[in-house]
């Protein structure tokens, strides 16, 4: 039998966890999703996402500082109602340097590895206004489905010292809301 | 079932919570040593173990508070072993847990001077200066360049027809400008001469570069290359039209490569003390962060370890402790189940040997003690059947045995004294206050063996123990016969009838003897005498003759007075002498008859007050001698009649009743008078031959009375009256 003061350990410990979960779900302004286009009718999907970038202070001053700066896109499509993922692709990364010698930005496309300069950190973030995610190929049955598009600064490629203060401080929570955009497959 | 679910229960709340707790511990040390080093190793797990180490703690810490309120419940309840097991913790947590701070504040101390000593001052102002020199050095060639491109600018002919590709071709060098390339505002080039005949397609400025050119007229800055160095990119509008529109010359010029190298080398070096100094409290904090749930994950795994611990060491204390007290309360079946092979192991071991041979040694002495209550029943029951009286002290002086037949012979409940000593009883029944006395003689004395008559007093009679006493053997040395006397015990018999007889027996042959040696002259005297009067009273004058007549006179009278005595003694003898043929002359009498008849022989017809008779006991009839009786009545009468002589208002009262408050019932007669009373000094010996207090008594009435009602198994009694007078109280047992 459990006794009442472990199902309280337990209780607590959950709730721990759920308020860890809830740190990392809020959705911040600096980031925002304009548009999203796609034709889900050609294979593989190609998913056009228009966005507007603006880092917060406490991110330009850590990348001025020498940190660089990891932004992250999912795009992935579940099935509705049930809530089970089809496909999914994480793979989409860049990454945002501050060169002082040259003072120039340095932007690194992770996938491609193709990188550009940039004089302005806004001229940076602005290339990035339009990215274009393809993802795996996929066959969907008739039915319901919705497309999912998220655009945030992954904390968890930080630095290590800057995770946990980058986890509970509003500056370093840059992320789009789940852009959702449902569509249905006949036959 | 049972066994599957503790083990399962075991597993759950002890065995994972420990593992996923070293587990955290684990993780937490690693995240330490992965912060420095800024990998990615861990990156994704970060978060959940910081959020897992803090639940972790926050688990601990309920266990362990909740293990603390047990042990002190237990501790105020005194429970086995509870104590101790506070103790061993409060030991084991003053060992480890200084220790344990002193690590972790020198951590800190030596982590922050380490971190701060990481930037040096010096170090960062030769970086900045570095940086600065490069950017410096940078913005020269930028000038420079610009310069030169502003130049060309002016030098390019862009009108169609004037070869403008060759004017580019010749203008691109190795020391100049490595790519020239004529665009519009919008990147577009038309014309472009590399010095790399396979770079047909030229690089194309930002757009930025762009609109500063198409602002300002010119755009010039370095930059780094495709190619990992560095160059310097300048837009510089052309001053001619062609075909009506604006163009503008772009020119690459790249930097000396081991420049490029030595401003890499500077830069990476600079961005990495930059970006660490910027990191500098973020790192401290995690350090200290980690370092802290370590710590604490550490320091509550050794509180718990600790608890556990003391609960294992201790618990075989608590079952040793529990067992004990079972076995002091008489429970010898406990067994302590132990599989430890320590000094514990060993103790319990013993600890069960032990009781296994206290066991055995119980059974031993249980069965011994039967033994002895055998022996003891055995023992009593042969005493209770000796007519003997037999007694026994402990060394104190204690009665811790008495039979039946001592109480019946001394007349006292004497088991109700069993536990008392000799003072106490002897205080409660002066009666046997001789004996006592003698016990406590012997006993102080420490006398072996002892032999001696006593003369006691019960209910006015006398009584005569014949004693003898032996000191039972001590056991001081474990063998019978050493050491202190373990006690005393004492037989005595009633001599007294034997006494009495042999007394009686002397008294009679004396008397008998009297009888025959003083009774055969006196007649020869008497006739003497009478013969002298006869024959000399004729032949002497008148005075002589008085005086003969005098002297004869005195003689006979003598002589019949020693008659008189002669014939008590008679009396006396002949009752002795048929003490053992009474039985022949019972008969059914009517004792009130026989009262009245003899009563009547002593009325006083001048004085009808003197007898008062009231009997009542002819109800029954009683089974005796007739002769005896009567003279039983004779001398018990005469002796109230010579009491109350002379005195005006002498009085007699002759009563008879049946007492049925007992069984066999009796008859009792009671003498009443109001006389003189008994003297004191006689009282004690009345029954005794010789005792009167008549001047010319024999001392022989009471003793014949005596021994008439002992010989009807009866029981006399003489004391003085309140009012005055004596009271003789006779009682007869009636047959059922």
């Amino acid at each position: 039998m459990i006794t009442r003061l472990k199902m309280l350990s337990i209780v607590s410990l959950f709730s721990l966890l759920l308020s860890a979960c809830q740190l990392t779900d809020t959705a911040d302004t600096h980031f925002s999703i304009q548009s999203v286009e796609t034709d889900i009718h050609n294979q593989p999907i190609k998913v056009d996402i228009g966005l507007t970038l603006k880092f917060s202070a406490e991110v330009e001053e850590a990348l001025n500082k020498g940190v660089t700066i990891p932004l992250k896109v999912i795009a992935r499509i579940v099935r509705d109602n049930q809530l089970s993922l089809v496909v999914e692709d994480r793979g989409y990364r860049w990454e945002i340097h501050y060169l002082p010698m040259s003072r120039h930005y340095l932007l690194t496309d992770m996938q491609s590895k193709e990188q550009t300069t940039w004089a302005r950190l806004r001229h940076a973030l602005g290339s990035l206004d339009r990215i274009m995610v393809e993802l795996p190929p996929v066959e969907l049955e008739p039915g319901n489905y919705r497309l999912e598009v998220k655009v945030f600064l992954d904390r968890r490629r930080l630095p290590a010292p800057m995770r946990l203060p980058a986890l509970v401080s509003s500056g370093w929570k840059l992320e789009t809301n789940w852009y959702q955009w449902p569509f249905q497959i006949s036959n | 079932m049972a066994v599957s679910d503790l083990k399962l229960r075991r597993l759950l709340f002890k065995t994972l919570p420990v593992i996923a707790a070293l587990v955290l511990l684990l993780g937490a040390l690693f995240l330490i040593a992965d912060v420095k080093e800024g990998s990615d190793r861990f990156a994704r797990h970060y978060v959940w173990v910081l959020v897992s180490t803090i639940a972790a703690l926050v688990v601990m810490l309920a266990s362990i508070a909740s293990r603390l309120i047990k042990l002190y419940r237990q501790v105020r309840q005194e429970k086995p072993g509870a104590r101790l097991t506070a103790t061993m913790v409060r030991v084991f947590l003053v060992l480890t847990i200084p220790p344990a701070l002193i690590v972790y504040l020198f951590s800190i101390q030596f982590l922050n001077e380490t971190i701060n000593g990481w930037f040096d001052v010096k170090v960062e102002a030769a970086l900045s200066d570095s940086i600065e020199l490069g950017q410096r050095f940078l913005d020269m060639q930028t000038l420079q360049a610009r310069n030169q491109v502003r130049q060309l600018a002016d030098d390019i002919d862009i009108k169609p027809g004037n070869q403008l590709a060759t004017q580019l071709l010749r203008r691109v060098s190795a020391a100049g400008p490595v790519e020239l390339s004529i665009m519009d505002y919008r990147g577009r080039a038309f014309r472009t001469a590399n010095i790399d005949p396979n770079e047909l397609v030229p690089s194309r400025p930002s757009d930025f570069a762009l609109l500063q050119a198409g602002e300002r007229g010119t755009f010039a800055a370095a930059e780094p290359a495709p190619n990992g160095s560095m160059q310097v990119r300048v837009l510089t509008q052309l001053p001619e039209q062609r075909e009506g529109i604006n163009y503008l010359i772009q020119a690459l010029y790249p930097l000396p490569q081991n420049f490029t190298e030595l401003a890499g080398n500077i830069q990476s070096e600079y961005e990495r003390f930059q970006r660490v100094d910027y990191l500098r409290d973020s790192l401290k904090q995690s350090f200290i962060l980690i370092l802290t749930l370590v710590l604490m994950i550490s320091i509550l795994l050794t509180i718990l370890a600790a608890m556990n611990a003391a609960r294992r060491m201790v618990r075989p204390i608590s079952e040793l402790a529990e067992a004990t007290e079972s076995v002091a309360g008489g429970d010898l079946e406990r067994v302590i189940v132990s599989k430890q092979h320590d000094e514990l192991g060993f103790l319990i071991h013993s600890f069960n040997l032990m009781t296994t041979e206290l066991k055995e040694a119980s059974r031993q002495n249980e069965e011994a003690r039967a033994l002895l209550r055998r022996q003891r029943e055995y023992l009593r029951t042969v005493l209770s059947r000796l007519s003997a009286g037999v007694l026994s002290f402990d060394g104190d002086g204690y009665l811790t045995t008495s039979n039946e037949s001592s109480s019946t012979i001394l007349g006292i409940p004497l088991h109700q004294f069993e536990g008392k000593s000799l003072a106490e009883i002897s205080t409660q029944q002066a009666l046997i206050k001789p004996l006592t006395t003698r016990i406590q003689t012997a006993i102080d004395l420490h006398e072996s063996s002892w032999r001696e008559e006593l003369k006691l007093t019960r209910e006015g009679s006398p009584l005569v123990l014949m004693c003898r006493g032996s000191l039972l053997p001590g056991y001081d040395d474990g063998e019978p016969g050493s050491g202190s006397s373990a006690g005393l015990v004492v037989v005595f018999d009633d001599v007294t009838v034997l006494d009495q007889a042999q007394r009686e027996a002397a008294w009679a042959e004396a008397a008998r003897r009297m009888a025959h040696e003083v009774k055969n002259p006196l007649t020869p005297i008497r006739l003497s005498a009478e013969r002298l009067q006869y024959k000399l009273a004729n032949k002497l004058d008148e005075k002589d003759q008085a005086m003969l007549q005098r002297a004869t006179d005195t003689i006979v009278n003598q002589v019949d007075a020693l008659k008189d005595l002669v014939n008590d003694f008679g009396d006396y003898a002949q009752q002795t002498a048929t003490n053992v043929g009474l039985s022949q002359g019972l008969a059914k009498l009517n004792l009130d008859a026989l009262i009245r008849e003899v009563a009547g022989m002593y009325a006083d017809p001048e004085r009808p007050q003197l007898l008062d008779l009231q009997l009542a006991g002819g109800a029954q009839p009683l089974s005796g001698n007739t002769g005896q009786l009567r003279q039983l009545l004779h001398n018990l009468i005469r002796n109230a009649s010579d009491a109350v002589s002379g005195q005006a208002n002498a009085k007699i009262e002759i009563h008879s009743e049946i007492d049925s408050s007992q069984t066999p019932n009796s008859l009792v007669l009671k003498i009443l008078d109001n006389g003189h009373g008994l003297d004191q000094a006689i009282s004690e010996r009345l029954f005794q031959p010789g005792t009167t207090s008549k001047k010319d008594g024999s001392g022989l009435g009471l003793v014949i009375s005596h021994k008439i009602v002992s010989q009807h198994k009866g029981s006399i009694q003489l004391r003085n009256r309140e009012q005055g007078g004596a009271v003789v109280e006779v009682r007869f047992p009636l047959e059922v």
